[in-house]
């Protein structure tokens, strides 16, 4: 299949992807947190996380390129964002470069923001990156139900899972037909085209949810989510999971 | 005489938006038989399946063993009447495909082990042992199909109501269709354009046109009866 990008490497059977995705998500997200709250310069703190991503990746035997391809596409947004950081903090203590140029100024404290929060979302994507690419996105969602995320985003989720391929693949289609029928002119008339493309594809989204729910229902859905299956902890899960926190609470506390 | 499982009572039904789909249909179908229901576009064939398990209306028409259909049985109805829609995409909702087979079960509020063995048994029925974890997206159409009658199999139900079973499978994956309904045997109703398809399968055959039933008989008159298969589009 070509939409495959979301899935591509979650089901190598490696120790990390055989880990239980509770103890997955509670230590990589926990990761975040801990790494997030640090000060700014515990450098070695967030080696110290860089360390354990390093050896959880080398672990999973997911590709590193695949790893680095993927934070690549997140990262220019954080840069964008904080980017504007430097100029815009006010500096009251080392006084600031100037510029030159107008009143625009760089501040040093503002520039310790930006680096940090460079360094912290860097590690914080590629934890994401790492829990995402060594669990099956269903385990993932099996696994915030299980950590009591409510049922109804779980749904909502796996919905969108299972729904946005069929999507991808309706707007395909259609743009097909639309060029089939030697699709040209002016903007304004390509305007109303592509218009007409999203009435249609919400009328197709709107209509297959209608079968869907007769589906639901003939299968004795009330309304009440049921949920999916539970997953056991195991020994190696727990070990896992205690190492990790352990060793972020070592890096939080004494770093 | 054979136990009646399925009922209906001069049904009729109109679309909210006013189109008559279905103008007083009579049928029975009993217990162990497997009846095909053929006609042209637009016959009103899968309005009629959506009454089989009160999805549309709960008019009093349609009985299963006995059973009035109100809103009071739904659920007990929704497990005797498994249904099998046109497109199995619309009917294959979840992650995977163990989560899919078991979500009927579930809703029953069955214990998770028991469900863990319906689940084991409908895909061996269906010939997809070891596709649990696979998710819906990545399967061959032929597959998906398997997998929707899966779903309404670990419900174990007292009737297979199946719509357009062979739009879109090439023969292949057809004809292993016509052989796995022919072992899971039980009660079937086939709504189908397929009429060879429906003269492997059905004893009797039931012709649907304009909302009414034209004709109704043993399969193998009715489709000799060139005739009436022409005035109905059929052929
Ligand atoms: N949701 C709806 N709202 C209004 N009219 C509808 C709706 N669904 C079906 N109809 C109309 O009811 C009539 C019967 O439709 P139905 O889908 O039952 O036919 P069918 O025999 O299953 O046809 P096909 O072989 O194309 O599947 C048609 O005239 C159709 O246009
Ligand atoms: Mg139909």
């Amino acid at each position: 299949m070509k939409h495959d990008f979301l899935d591509k490497y979650s089901s190598l059977n490696s120790p990390i992807h055989r880990l239980d995705a509770r103890a997955k998500i509670i230590a990589f997200i926990g990761m975040i947190i801990f790494c997030v709250s640090s000060p700014p310069n515990a450098y070695l703190a967030f080696l110290g996380y860089a360390l354990f991503l390093l050896i959880a990746a080398a672990l999973s035997r997911v590709p590193p390129t695949h790893i680095l391809k993927s934070s690549l596409v997140v990262i220019p947004f954080v840069i964008l964002v904080a980017v504007f950081i430097p100029f815009l903090k006010p500096d009251h203590i080392g006084g600031g470069y100037s510029l030159g140029i107008g009143k625009l100024t760089v501040s040093r404290s503002g520039l310790v923001v930006f680096e940090n929060i460079l360094i912290k979302s860097y590690l914080a994507i590629i934890s994401v990156i790492l829990l995402s690419s060594t669990t099956p996105f269903p385990k993932l969602l099996r696994g915030f139900e299980q950590l009591k995320v409510p049922k109804l985003v779980i749904m909502l989720a796996s919905f969108a899972y299972r729904y946005l391929f069929l999507l991808i693949e309706e707007i395909e289609r259609m743009e097909r037909a639309r060029d089939a029928r030697a699709y040209r002119g002016r903007w304004l008339w390509q305007a109303k085209v592509i218009g007409q493309m999203i009435g249609s594809l919400f009328l197709r989204s709107y209509e297959r949810g209608e079968r869907v729910y007769v589906a639901m229902a003939s299968r004795g859905f009330t309304g009440e989510i049921v949920g999916f299956g539970k997953t056991k902890f195991q020994a190696k899960d727990v070990l896992f999971l205690f190492f990790a926190l352990l060793f972020f609470t070592f890096l939080r506390i004494e770093v | 005489m054979s136990k009646k499982l399925l009922e209906i009572n001069d049904l009729t039904y109109s679309y909210p938006d006013g189109t008559r789909a279905l103008d007083g249909v009579s049928l029975m179908i009993d217990e162990g038989e497997r009846v095909g229901i053929i006609g042209p576009n637009g016959a009103g064939k899968s309005t009629l399946l959506l009454h089989l398990n009160g999805i549309l209306g709960q008019n009093g028409c349609v009985r299963i063993s006995g059973m009035e259909i109100n809103r009071s049985n739904l659920k007990d109805v929704r497990r005797k009447v498994g249904m099998i829609f046109q497109n199995p995409d619309d009917q294959l909702f979840c992650p995977t495909v163990f989560d899919d087979v078991a979500f009927g079960p579930r809703n029953l509020r069955i214990p998770e082990d028991e469900v863990a063995r319906r689940v084991r048994q409908s895909l061996e029925a269906v010939g997809l042992m070891g596709f649990e974890e696979r998710s819906a997206f990545h399967l061959s159409f032929g597959q998906k199909k398997r997998v929707a009658i899966a779903t309404v199999l670990s419900m174990e139900p007292e009737l297979l109501a199946i719509d357009e079973l062979s739009s879109n499978l090439d023969p292949g994956t057809r004809r292993s269709m016509i052989q796995l309904l022919k072992e899971l045997g039980g009660t079937q109703i086939i709504v189908s354009h397929d009429l060879d398809l429906v003269s492997q399968l059905c004893q009797r055959v039931i012709i649907l046109n304009n909302g009414q039933k034209i004709a109704e008989g043993e399969t193998r008159e009715i489709l000799r009866n060139q005739e009436l298969l022409k005035a109905n589009d059929l052929l």
